[in-house]
């Protein structure tokens, strides 16, 4: 492997502001390992040579001209491909958008490029971002870099093994019920679901608007803070987006007198005896490095899943009422406009996004709206009350993020409340608008990544990192997949 | 609840989507699971009056004023179908109608 692609961000962007590399170069290595390896992984839906490299001779030029493009320069940054990239297929995996490309960049696109980042590729996700394996793609599944066999998680799957495997330093995801931190655990990454209103979900192609959030993957802590850094803030265009300061994301220190709660929900029926033993063992470094490590109890928290299943297919069923064939992507044949509407639904959208939009349309129909929607939005509002009531006691929340290491391709893919039921330690944060973050803490037996997920109150950010700063060096240090076969 | 292919078919003509028999058939299955599990719900014990969760933050809003956006030929060059000016669309109205 090219010493380049061993680097992270923050080294990368100082070897380019120093001159000691170019961002070409950067970008050139980046490029020959993501082509070779892409063809294994599928990390990647769309990535343009031409384009990684005008934009990287663009930040050589202003390094020359003596500026300074950021604090991200010339690093390649991978992107999920339900964020606009202006001019860029931007497809959210779907064949309904496959002919779109967007007319503007998102908001987080647009700091990327103020922060001197090169765009680097669109990943693929499941359709919609709806999913935990990217088996749901158009365009066929991720697989894990550390086994081929296995997924990469779901939905930021691409974005996840991207940075795995070496072919980025950095990834944007989104996470909606924890597709970012799940891939993140299964590929043995660092991956962070920002506080609900943290960043501008402006660009981002719209699943459930109340649980969306973009965040960063990175194989380091320092470098989801450089990156979650670049794209927080307020901006105006996003109703949701919060104009609080954003947290101080570089704060270091150890983890003595911190009160870490361990949710006893989270360690019930269905987690696996490895990654039990992973998370365990994690806790136990902690409390042996001076963290007051204590039982908690969020009782609402089992009905997570299920509370899950009606908001996010509710607010899907009406983000995705847009996709009819008029504005963009396909059309469908019809005699009238709504045949026209109907068929281009039914070819473009794929069979897990249609279970979802009928599901949510069930659950908002006249009839069932109070029993569905309406309650879930209230045990919701008592989920959010019970966590606030937990953070009280405690400064953060520890737990693994998956009840399972990578599971094999197609194991679930014929059982959708089974795929959901994976998501069942991450939901909640969505639900109650709160940070986590998943960083690797061991492995199975077989080799796998196990994830542990921090999980801290609304805006808790600088603890958050300063708490998984301090555990990533009590635990193993990132360790490479082994190369492709090829 | 429970949901039938016929239910199914209704859901889908209310979110206007095609759904072929057969498919309908399958959905029905899924959804019935699904819907199964959520239903759970029902057995939360909730106080009298319980608040609802729509959204986290402030009510927004902002001034009625114009600001920048997207030029019209921007916004058309995605449509499957338009004339430079706008959007085309099968017959909306039939003429025995009008």
């Amino acid at each position: 492997m090219s010493g380049l692609c061993q680097e992270g961000a923050a080294a990368l962007a100082a070897a380019v502001r120093g001159r000691e590399a170019s961002a070409v170069e950067v970008a050139d290595a980046h490029l020959e390992r993501a082509l070779r390896w892409n063809d294994d992984v599928e990390a990647f839906l769309h990535l343009e040579p031409e384009d990684v490299r005008r934009q990287a001779r663009e930040i050589d030029r202003r390094i020359a001209a003596g500026e300074d493009p950021g604090p991200l320069a010339g690093v390649p940054v991978a992107i999920k491909d339900n964020l606009c990239v202006r001019g860029q297929p931007t497809t959210c995996a779907s064949r309904i958008l496959e002919p779109f490309h967007p007319p503007y960049d998102a908001h987080v696109v647009e700091r990327l490029r103020a922060a001197g980042a090169v765009l680097f590729g669109k990943t693929n996700l499941d359709e919609f971002a709806m999913g935990s394996s990217t088996e749901n793609s158009a365009f066929g599944p991720t697989r894990n870099p550390f086994d081929l066999a296995r997924t990469a998680g779901g939905s930021s799957g691409g974005s996840a093994a991207a940075v795995a495997a070496g072919l980025a330093p950095l990834a944007l995801g989104s996470d909606t019920g924890g597709s970012i931190r799940q891939p993140a655990a299964l590929c043995g990454v660092v991956g962070m679901k920002p506080t609900y209103g943290l960043v501008s979900r402006y660009g981002l192609i719209a699943f459930a608007s109340s649980l969306d959030q973009i965040g960063p993957f990175a194989r380091t802590v320092d470098d989801a803070a450089l990156l979650l850094g670049a794209i927080a803030g307020h901006d105006p265009r996003d109703a949701t987006s919060s104009a609080e300061p954003v947290p101080d994301l570089r704060q270091r220190g150890d983890v003595k007198g911190l009160r870490i709660g361990v949710p006893r929900e989270c360690f019930g029926e269905g987690l696996s005896g490895d990654v039990r033993a992973a998370v365990d063992a994690a806790l136990r470094r902690l409390k042996d490095a001076g963290a007051r490590i204590e039982e908690v109890s969020l009782p609402l928290s089992v009905h997570g899943i299920a509370v899950y299943y009606i908001v996010a297919p509710s607010e899907a069923s009406s983000n995705l009422a847009r996709y009819d064939g008029v504005r963009y992507g396909l059309r469908g044949e019809g005699r009238s406009v709504e045949e026209m509407f109907s068929e281009t639904r039914g070819e473009g959208f794929g069979a897990e996004v249609k279970r979802r939009i009928l599901l949510g349309t069930f659950a908002l129909s006249s009839g069932y709206y109070e029993a569905y929607y309406g309650r879930a939005q209230k045990v919701r509002a008592a989920m959010r009350h019970e966590m606030e009531d937990c953070f009280r006691k405690v400064d953060l929340l520890a737990s693994p993020t998956t009840p399972t290491a990578a599971f094999a391709l197609g194991e679930k893919a014929s059982d959708p409340l089974a795929m959901y039921l994976s998501d069942v330690l991450t939901v909640t944060a969505n639900l109650c608008g709160v940070p986590a973050l998943s960083l690797s803490c061991g492995r199975t037996a077989e080799g796998l990544p196990v994830g542990l997920q921090l999980t801290a109150r609304r805006f808790g950010e600088a603890t958050l990192f300063r708490a998984a700063r301090a555990a990533e060096a009590l635990l193993p240090a990132y360790a490479w997949p082994p190369e492709p076969p090829r | 609840m429970a949901i039938d292919p016929a239910e199914v078919l209704r859901i889908a003509r209310l979110a206007r989507l095609t759904v072929h028999p057969d498919e309908a058939r399958r959905l029905a299955k899924d959804l019935d699971r699904i819907v199964g599990h959520i239903d759970s719900l029902r057995s939360v014990k909730l106080p009298e009056g319980a608040e609802a969760l729509t959204y986290f933050g402030r009510d927004v809003h902002r001034p009625d004023e114009p600001g920048p956006c997207l030029p019209r030929e921007d916004a058309l060059r995605n449509a499957p179908m338009q004339d430079g000016d706008f959007f085309l669309v099968p017959k909306i109205v039939d003429k025995e109608e009008s």
